[in-house]
C-alpha cells in the first residue's frame, strides 16, 4: 500500500513500447496480391519501434532533434507522441525486393513511461521540467489535455467459462440454453470469442467469430479438421477422464456418426468443409491462387482457439470444454457468470492501445497494396521500394497520427474488425486536477463497459464477494453509473507483460502430471483432474496427488523458483463431496499467468513473506485477518493490511468502519469534488479551470494511507472548531453557519484559476497578432495588447488588443466574465503552423471565492452543508475557556445518517488539537473491547475536558448558560467546488424568446427558472388565480391583439384605412371626399363594427399562424365582457 | 436590589496578554455586554489598504494583501488619538486617520528570503524632519506603531517567553529573483467591521462554577470536570452545589486574553470607555429628542 497510482498504466505502456508493438507488427498478416503485370507480392511489417517524442515535424531523426516535454504540450496545445518507426519486407515472386524502413506516423506517448523524456527524472528535474514533484504519468497528453484510458473488464482470457443464459436458445433451431465460452488472447492482445453450445439433440455446434460475424460449425467438423486421427482415438481423447459418463460418450458417438454421414472422412475433407464455407467471408485474407484448403487452414488458425499454436494443443481444449458443457448439462458443475470478478480481467491503456495500432499497421498496408494495384495498371510500372514508399507516403500523417490522437481525445474506436473490446466509445476521459483524490481516481477507476449501462438488470451492478481486496466496495459513485464503475483497491496490481511459463509443464510433470502423451500409462480406474494453464490443456494429475502438487507449486512461487513467476495464480478446484447436492467449478488445477489479471499482494504464513493472489485463486484460499482466525492445514495466508479492501479514496476516510456504509459511499465521491491545491506547476499549466484552497492544512486526524500517499503534497481542507448545536435557526436541514471572525481571518478562502487560450491563428486568418495602437490611449491594456498582470477586470473592459497585419485594422477584445478576476500570468506560446509573431496565448484569471452564503462544505464523512450565515464572533456561543466554534452543526445530522465517525473525529480533534500530536484514524483498529469513544474520551479527560467532549457553553446573544452540554471539538472540513457563484440564476426582466416572447430559459444568457406544470398546480390548488395569472401571462407573454366577433379570427384583422376600400371600388363619383381614417377592419367580414381588442398570450397568437398555415382555423367565441361580467 | 448600582471588580491575574478578573454584584446582561464590547468595538490599528507594485512571490497579490491585514499592531500608544477614515475630513489618507508602511525586499541568494514583519517601514519615518509641532507628534506614532510581535512585543513586556525563534510574522517567503514591493496603509477600526481590528483572542466568562442555579444540565455529575473557580471544599464528594431556586447570576469570572494589538488591561478600560460613552451619546440624542418635544407642545 504505497503511493502507486497509475503502475500499471505506466507498465502497460512500458509493454507496448519494449515488446508490444514489435508484436503487433508481427502479428499483422502478410499482404499477398498479384499486381497486373502478374508479379506476385508480398509484404509483411518486420519490425516497429517506437521513439521518444521531439520537437520535429516527423520526418527525420538527428542527433540535434530537441526532446519534447509535456509542460510544452499542455501549453501549446500539442500532442505528445513519438514516431513509430517500421520496417517492412517485400517479396516480388518469391524473391526478396527490400526491407524499407519508414516512419508510419506519431502514437501518442503515455508520461513516465518507457516512451516518455521524463522517464527516471528525479523530483528536481521534474519540478525544472515543468511537472508536478510526484508526477506519476499514466495518462496522455492530446492537444494539450490530459486523457486516460479507463481500466475496462472483460471476459478472463483463456478460460472457458460454463454458462447458462437463456438468450442462448435464440441463437438457432435446437439451441439449448447452456454453453461453454471462451475468449482466446493471442500474446499481442488481439482477442477471438468462441462458445461452445449444446443443442437438444445431443450435439454441439462452435460458434466462431470472424470481424463481429458469427458462424456455427458442428463441432465434429473443426475437431477432424484439426486432427488426422481415426474415430476410435478421436472418441478415447474425448472420454478420457469422464470413462464412466455413458451419457456422453454417445453424444460423442453420435456426432461422430453425422459427420460420417456428411461425408467428412477425414482432415483435409473436414478442412476443405469448413474452408469452403467461410471462403466468401475471408475473400479479402486468402490470395485468389489459394484454395479452399488454405482457407480452411486460415479459419483454424485465426478463429478456432487462437491463443494455441498447435493443432494438437486445440484439439485437447475442445475435448476439455465438451466435457465442461456436458457437466454442466448434468448438473455437475455450477453454472458460471461473467459477471463475477473470478472470470474478469482488465484491459490496460496499453493493451488497448497495441490492438488499435495493430489494426492501423494493418489498415495502412491494406491501403498500400491497393495503390499499388492502381499504379500497376500503368504500362511502364515496375515495383520498386520507392514506389511503395510513394504508395506509403500520404500515410505518415492520417492513419497512425490522427486516427491515435482522434481515439484518446474523444474516447471513440473506429475499427473494422471490432478488436474485440465491447464499446465503441468512452474509452478515454479527462483526467481532471480538480484535486489529487479526483486525478488518482481516474487511474484507479475500472468500468464494466458501456453496454451494461444500459442493462436493466441489477446482476452486473452487483458487489460480489468475489470481489474482496480487488475492487472497492465504498468508491463506486451512486446514480447510473453505480456498481459499473468501481475502484479498484489501493493494493491491487494488474500484470502487464508476459511472464514465462514454458517450464511450467515441465516441472509439473516432474511433480507426477501425466502429459497428454503420458497420460495412457497411467493405472486404469486412477482417478484424474485435469491441469490447465492458460487455456492449454497440459495433462492430468491424480486426485490424490493434486493438493500436494499444489502446496509445491505454491511454494515455488513464493520462493521466486525462476520457473514460476510470482503474479502466477495456482487455483486446486476439488471433485464435489456429493455431487448430486453440492455444485462445485468444473475440478481441476488451474494455473494462470497472463496478463490483464488483477493481483494483490498477501501474507503466505506458510513462507512468511509476501505473495500475489489472484481473482481466480482467491476464490480457493482461506485468507485471514487475525491470525488467530487461522484454521490449520486450512489457511495459509494473511491480509497484509485491515484496511486492504479499501480503494484511494476509501482509505482516506477517518473511521470508516464506524460510519453507516453509504456515507463512506458519499465521501468518496465528495472527496473528489474537493478544493484544495490541485497542481503545484501554476506557472507551466494550462488546464481550463482550477481550484486553489488558500489555507489548506494537514488533518488532525490521519489515516496510514495519508502518509503513504503523500497527500500532505496535496492537503485539501481545514481544521474547524466545530459546535454540533442548533443555535441560529439558519442551521436547518444541513446548513451550517460560519463564523465571521474565522472567515475574515482566512477560513476557506478560495481562488478559481481559469486559464483563458487566445489563438489567433484559424484556417483563414494567419496575419492578426497581439499588438495595441501605440496612439490610442487605453488604460486596461499594456503595450503589446495584452491584458496588465496584476491589474483586476471587470465585465466589459478591454482586454486585448489585436491588429490585423493586412488591413491594419485594430480590434479590442472586451472581458466576458460577469465576475471581476485578477489577471495572473500571461504567456505568448509559439503557434508552429504560422509564422512569427504574438498570436497564440495563455492568460491566467484568478477569481477570488471566499465563502458566501450558498457555499457547499463537507466534513470527511459524507455531511455536506451549506452555508446559510456568516454569523458575527461576539453572537456566536462561547464556552468557558473562551473558544468559539468556526462552524456550527446541527444535531439533527446525526441521527439519520448515523456517521459516528465524525462524531469521534471530533472527539479525536479535539485530544489531538490539546495534546499537540497527530492521532491515527485508520479503520479496525479498534473494536467493541476498546472502544474508539473510550480511547479519545480518555485522553479528553487527561487534557481536561469533559469525557465525551461536551462543554457549558454560554449564548453569545445574552449570556445565559446552555441548558444542554455542547459536543465541540475538531472537525476536518473540506470546501467543495460547487459555489453559488457559479450557480445562482435571478432575474426581473431579460431576454425573451423572439416568437413567444416569452422568457428564455438558461442561466448564462440571464434567463428566467420555468414555472412549470407543478408549480402552476400548486398555484391553483391554493386558489390564488391572480398570482397564476401574474407569473403565466403578465411576467411572460401577455400581448394584445384584435379579433372579430363575428368571424372568431384572429388572423383577419388588419388596421385599414376606408379610403382603401373606397379605391378598390369600381365605381366612384369623383367629388366624393376620400375618408383616410384608420381603423381595425375584419379582412374575411368586411366590417368593423364588433372588432375587439383581447389580451392573449403572445404564444397563442403564434399557435393560431402556425395552425392556419396547415388549414387548421381557430375560430374563437368572444362575447362582451359586460355579458360575462354580469352571468 | 440594593448591589444594582454598585457593581465591584477584583483582579486576580494581570499581564499584557492575558487578564482575569471577578465581577460581581451586576447583572448578566452587564457581563455579557462587556464581552461583546471587547470584542466587537475595541478600535485597534491594522493594514486596510494595500497597493503592490511588485510581486514575483509565489503568493498572489490579493493572498498576500490579506496576510499584511491580519498582521497584529501596537496600538496602544496612538489607537485613541487616530480617526476613523470615515470620520477624517481628509479626501483619502492624511497623517490623522492613517499610518503608510512599505515593504521592498528582494532575494539575491540562493537560500529562500523569508520576509517578515520586521521588513515593513513607516514610510516617511526617515523623510520627515521637519519642524514643526505636528510632525513631532506624527514621528512618535511611528516609532509606536509597529508589529505587534517579536522585540516591539518584548519591549512592552509579554508573559510569554517561548517563541524567540520565529518572533516574527512570516509574510511570505522569496526565492532567488524573486520580489515583493508594496504600500500599505494602517487604519483604525474595530472587530464589528472586520476581525483584524478585533484586539482579543479570547474573551469568557464564567459564572455560576457549582451549578448551583442549574441553568445547565449534567447528563451525569461525576464526569464534570471541575471549575477553577469552584467554591465547593477540594475534598468534597459533591460535585454541584445545591440547588439555589431562587439565585441569580451574579459573580462573573472573566478571563481576556489579548492579540498583542493592546495590552489587555486597555482593552478592559477601553470597553468601558466605549460602553460608556455609547451611554452618554444615547443620553445626549435623548435630551435633543426631548427638547424638540417640548418646543412642539
Amino acid at each position: 500500500m504505497d503511493c502507486d497510482i497509475a503502475s500499471y498504466h505506466v507498465s502497460s505502456f512500458d509493454f507496448l513500447v519494449t515488446e508490444g508493438c514489435q508484436f503487433a507488427a508481427q502479428a499483422v498478416p502478410a499482404e499477398k496480391f498479384r499486381l497486373k503485370n502478374g508479379d506476385a507480392v508480398t509484404m509483411k511489417f518486420t519490425s516497429a519501434q517506437l521513439h521518444k517524442p521531439t520537437l520535429d515535424n516527423g520526418a527525420k531523426l538527428t542527433s540535434d532533434t530537441l526532446p519534447l516535454y509535456p509542460a510544452e504540450c499542455r501549453q501549446r496545445g500539442l500532442t505528445y507522441a513519438g514516431n513509430l518507426k517500421v520496417g517492412i519486407d517485400v517479396h516480388v515472386n518469391g524473391t526478396r525486393l527490400d526491407i524499407i524502413e519508414t516512419i508510419l506516423g506519431k502514437v501518442p506517448i503515455m508520461l513516465r513511461s518507457e516512451g516518455c523524456n521524463l522517464r527516471g527524472m528525479s523530483r528536481k528535474e521534474l519540478v525544472a521540467a515543468g511537472e508536478e514533484p510526484i508526477e506519476k504519468g499514466g495518462y496522455f497528453i492530446v492537444n494539450g489535455s490530459e486523457k486516460v484510458i479507463r481500466l475496462l473488464i472483460a471476459n478472463r482470457r483463456n478460460f472457458p467459462i460454463a454458462i447458462i443464459r437463456k438468450t442462448f436458445k435464440e441463437k438457432g433451431k435446437l439451441f439449448s440454453e447452456f454453453g461453454v465460452m471462451m475468449r482466446s488472447v493471442k500474446e499481442n492482445h488481439t482477442a477471438v470469442m468462441m462458445t461452445l453450445h449444446y443443442l437438444d439433440t445431443g450435439t454441439m455446434q462452435l460458434a466462431l467469430q470472424f470481424r463481429r460475424e458469427i458462424f456455427y460449425v458442428p463441432l465434429m467438423y473443426v475437431v477432424k479438421a484439426l486432427t488426422n486421427k481415426n474415430d476410435a482415438v478421436i472418441m478415447a481423447g474425448f472420454k478420457r477422464g469422464r470413462n464412466q459418463d455413458q451419457f456422453f460418450s454417445s453424444c460423442v458417438l453420435n456426432m461422430l456418426a453425422q459427420c460420417q454421414e456428411e461425408g467428412i472422412l477425414h482432415q483435409e475433407s473436414a478442412i476443405r468443409a469448413i474452408g469452403s464455407r467461410f471462403r466468401v467471408a475471408i475473400a479479402d485474407r486468402i490470395a485468389p491462387w489459394e484454395d479452399d484448403l488454405e482457407a480452411g487452414k486460415f479459419i483454424i488458425r485465426e478463429c478456432v482457439l487462437v491463443h494455441l499454436d498447435s493443432d494438437e494443443e486445440k484439439f485437447y481444449m475442445l475435448a476439455y470444454m465438451a466435457q465442461k458443457l456436458i457437466a454442466l448439462i448434468k448438473g455437475e458443475c455450477a453454472p458460471e457468470t461473467p459477471d463475477n470478478p473470478q472470470f474478469q480481467e482488465a484491459s490496460v491503456s496499453g493493451h488497448i492501445l497495441l490492438l488499435i495500432l495493430r489494426e492501423r499497421m494493418e489498415n495502412i498496408i491494406g491501403v498500400v497494396r491497393r495503390k499499388l494495384e492502381f499504379m500497376s495498371s500503368r504500362k511502364d510500372f515496375i515495383l520498386t521500394s520507392s514506389a511503395i514508399l510513394k504508395a506509403l507516403g500520404n500515410h505518415t500523417g492520417g492513419e497512425i497520427t490522427r486516427g491515435m490522437a482522434y481515439f484518446l481525445a474523444t474516447g471513440n474506436l473506429v475499427t473494422r474488425v471490432g478488436l474485440a473490446l465491447q464499446q465503441e466509445s468512452g474509452f478515454s476521459v479527462i483526467a481532471e486536477r480538480i484535486n489529487q483524490l479526483r486525478f488518482v481516481s481516474h487511474f484507479r477507476a475500472i468500468h464494466r463497459g458501456a453496454f451494461f449501462m444500459e442493462m436493466r438488470t441489477t446482476d452486473v451492478r452487483k458487489l460480489r464477494p468475489e470481489a474482496w481486496g480487488f475492487i472497492c466496495p465504498v468508491h463506486t459513485p451512486d446514480g447510473a453509473p453505480c456498481g459499473l464503475l468501481n475502484h479498484v483497491t489501493a493494493s491491487c496490481r494488474i500484470v502487464t507483460h508476459l511472464s514465462d511459463n514454458s517450464s511450467i509443464p515441465s516441472m509439473l510433470a516432474e511433480l507426477g502430471m501425466y502429459t497428454q502423451k503420458t497420460v495412457s500409462l497411467a493405472p486404469p480406474g486412477e482417478e484424474l483432474y485435469p491441469v490447465l494453464m492458460d487455456g492449454r490443456y497440459i495433462g492430468y494429475v491424480p486426485i490424490a496427488k493434486a493438493a500436494s502438487i499444489e502446496r509445491y507449486l505454491r511454494c515455488a512461487k513464493v520462493a521466486n523458483d525462476a520457473r514460476i513467476p510470482y503474479t502466477t495464480e495456482i487455483a486446486l478446484v476439488r471433485r464435489s463431496t456429493d455431487i448430486k447436492n453440492i455444485q462445485t467449478q468444473y475440478p481441476g488445477i488451474y494455473i494462470l499467468t497472463d496478463p490483464g489479471r488483477l493481483i494483490r499482494p498477501v501474507r503466505n504464513l506458510a513462507m512468511d513473506s509476501v505473495e500475489h493472489i489472484g481473482t481466480f485463486e482467491q476464490v480457493y484460499l482461506s485468507v485471514v485477518l487475525d491470525p488467530e482466525e487461522a484454521e490449520p492445514g486450512v489457511t495459509m495466508h494473511q491480509e497484509l493490511h485491515p484496511s486492504c479492501l479499501f480503494s484511494f479514496a476509501g482509505n482516506l476516510i477517518p473511521f470508516p468502519d464506524h460510519n453507516q456504509s453509504p456515507r463512506n459511499v458519499y465521501q468518496c465521491q465528495m472527496g473528489k469534488q474537493t478544493m484544495g491545491t490541485a497542481v503545484h506547476s501554476w506557472h507551466s499549466r494550462a488546464d481550463n479551470k482550477m481550484y486553489r484552497l488558500q489555507f489548506p492544512q494537514q488533518p488532525m486526524l490521519k489515516l496510514e494511507a495519508y502518509e503513504k500517499y503523500e497527500m500532505d503534497e496535496y492537503p485539501l481542507g481545514t481544521n474547524a472548531c466545530v459546535a454540533v448545536i442548533s443555535y441560529t435557526g439558519y442551521d436547518m436541514e444541513d446548513a451550517m453557519t460560519i463564523n465571521k471572525a474565522s472567515y475574515q481571518r482566512g477560513f476557506a478562502h478560495g481562488t478559481v484559476i481559469k486559464v483563458e487560450r487566445i489563438n489567433l491563428v484559424t484556417d483563414r486568418e494567419r496575419k492578426t497578432i497581439f499588438y495595441k495602437n501605440p496612439r490610442e490611449d487605453m488604460k486596461t491594456v499594456s503595450a503589446d495588447g495584452l491584458p496588465i498582470p496584476g491589474r483586476r477586470y471587470f465585465l466589459d473592459e478591454v482586454y486585448y488588443v489585436t491588429f490585423n497585419m493586412e488591413t491594419g485594422d485594430f480590434r479590442s477584445h472586451k472581458f466576458h466574465y460577469a465576475e471581476p478576476a485578477y489577471c495572473g500570468m500571461v504567456r505568448i506560446v509559439e503557434q508552429s503552423e504560422s509564422g512569427s509573431g504574438a498570436q497564440h496565448a495563455l492568460i491566467q484569471w484568478r477569481i477570488e471565492r471566499n465563502p458566501i452564503i450558498g457555499d457547499k462544505f463537507a466534513s470527511r464523512h459524507g455531511q455536506k452543508g451549506i452555508n446559510s450565515f456568516l454569523w458575527p464572533i461576539e453572537s456566536l456561543p462561547f464556552s468557558e475557556t473562551g473558544m468559539v466554534p468556526d462552524i456550527i452543526f446541527n444535531p439533527h445530522g446525526f441521527p439519520s445518517r448515523m456517521t459516528i465517525g465524525m462524531m469521534i473525529e471530533s472527539m479525536a480533534g479535539k485530544a489531538a488539537a490539546t495534546h499537540g500530536e497527530n492521532y491515527d484514524a485508520s479503520p479496525f483498529v479498534f473494536n467493541e473491547d476498546k472502544t474508539a469513544i473510550n480511547h479519545f474520551g480518555e485522553l479528553l479527560t487527561k487534557a481536561g475536558y469533559n469525557y465525551y467532549g461536551n462543554e457549558t457553553f454560554y449564548s453569545g446573544v445574552d449570556g445565559r448558560q446552555m441548558e444542554m452540554q455542547i459536543f465541540f471539538g475538531i472537525v476536518y472540513y473540506q470546501r467543495l467546488r460547487h459555489m453559488i457563484a457559479d450557480k445562482f440564476q435571478v432575474r426581473a426582466t431579460g431576454p425573451i424568446d423572439p416568437i413567444t416572447h416569452q422568457p428564455v430559459k438558461g442561466r448564462k444568457k440571464g434567463g428566467g427558472i420555468r414555472f412549470g406544470e407543478m408549480e402552476r398546480d400548486a398555484i391553483i390548488a391554493h386558489g390564488t388565480s391572480f398570482v397564476l395569472q401574474d407569473r403565466l401571462l403578465n411576467c411572460s407573454d401577455r400581448d394584445v391583439a384584435y379579433a372579430c366577433r363575428r368571424c372568431g379570427s384572429l388572423l383577419s384583422v388588419l388596421m385599414s384605412s376606408k379610403a382603401g376600400a373606397h379605391l378598390m371600388k369600381k365605381k366612384r363619383s369623383d367629388n366624393e371626399p376620400l375618408d383616410y381614417t384608420e381603423s381595425q377592419r375584419c379582412r374575411t367580414c368586411d366590417k368593423d363594427d364588433q372588432v375587439y381588442l383581447l389580451q392573449v398570450p403572445r404564444v397563442f397568437r403564434y399557435l393560431t399562424a402556425e395552425l392556419a398555415a396547415m388549414n387548421v382555423k381557430i375560430k374563437l367565441g368572444i362575447e362582451h365582457p359586460s355579458k360575462v361580467t354580469g352571468s | 436590589m440594593p448591589y444594582a448600582n454598585q457593581p465591584n471588580i477584583e483582579v486576580t491575574e494581570l499581564s499584557n496578554d492575558l487578564m482575569k478578573f471577578v465581577l460581581w454584584d451586576t447583572d448578566l446582561s452587564v457581563a455579557n455586554s462587556l464581552r461583546r464590547v471587547f470584542m466587537a468595538e475595541v478600535p485597534t490599528i491594522a493594514i486596510d489598504w494595500v497597493q503592490i507594485e511588485t510581486n514575483t512571490s509565489v503568493l498572489h497579490d490579493e493572498f498576500i494583501a490579506h496576510r499584511m491585514g491580519l498582521i497584529p499592531f501596537l496600538s496602544d500608544y496612538h489607537v485613541e488619538k487616530m480617526q476613523y477614515t470615515r470620520e477624517c475630513e481628509c479626501a483619502e489618507f492624511c497623517d490623522e486617520c492613517s499610518i503608510p508602511f512599505i515593504l521592498q525586499m528582494k532575494c539575491k541568494d540562493e537560500a529562500t528570503l523569508a520576509v517578515t514583519t520586521a521588513d515593513l517601514r513607516c514610510m516617511n519615518n526617515d523623510t520627515v524632519i521637519v519642524c514643526s509641532k505636528k510632525v513631532v507628534t506624527i514621528l512618535a506614532c511611528f516609532q509606536t506603531v509597529r508589529p505587534a510581535c517579536g522585540k516591539a512585543l518584548r519591549e512592552r513586556g509579554t508573559g510569554r517567553e517561548d517563541f524567540h525563534n520565529r518572533e516574527e510574522i512570516l509574510i511570505v517567503k522569496l526565492r532567488k529573483g524573486q520580489e515583493l514591493n508594496l504600500k500599505a496603509y494602517a487604519k483604525k477600526g474595530f472587530g464589528k467591521e472586520h476581525a483584524k481590528w478585533n484586539p482579543t483572542c479570547g474573551v469568557a466568562f464564567e459564572y455560576d462554577p457549582d451549578n448551583a442555579l442549574r441553568h445547565t444540565i449534567y447528563p451525569n455529575v461525576e464526569e464534570w470536570p471541575r471549575s477553577d473557580h469552584s467554591a465547593l471544599p477540594e475534598d468534597s464528594t459533591e460535585k454541584e452545589a445545591p440547588f439555589d431556586q431562587d439565585g441569580k447570576p451574579n459573580k462573573f469570572f472573566f478571563s481576556i486574553e489579548g492579540t498583542g494589538a493592546l495590552p489587555v488591561q486597555r482593552i478592559v478600560t477601553m470597553g468601558i470607555g466605549i460602553l460608556k460613552k455609547k451611554l452618554e451619546e444615547l443620553n445626549m440624542a435623548l435630551s435633543l429628542e426631548l427638547q424638540a418635544h417640548a418646543q412642539q407642545q
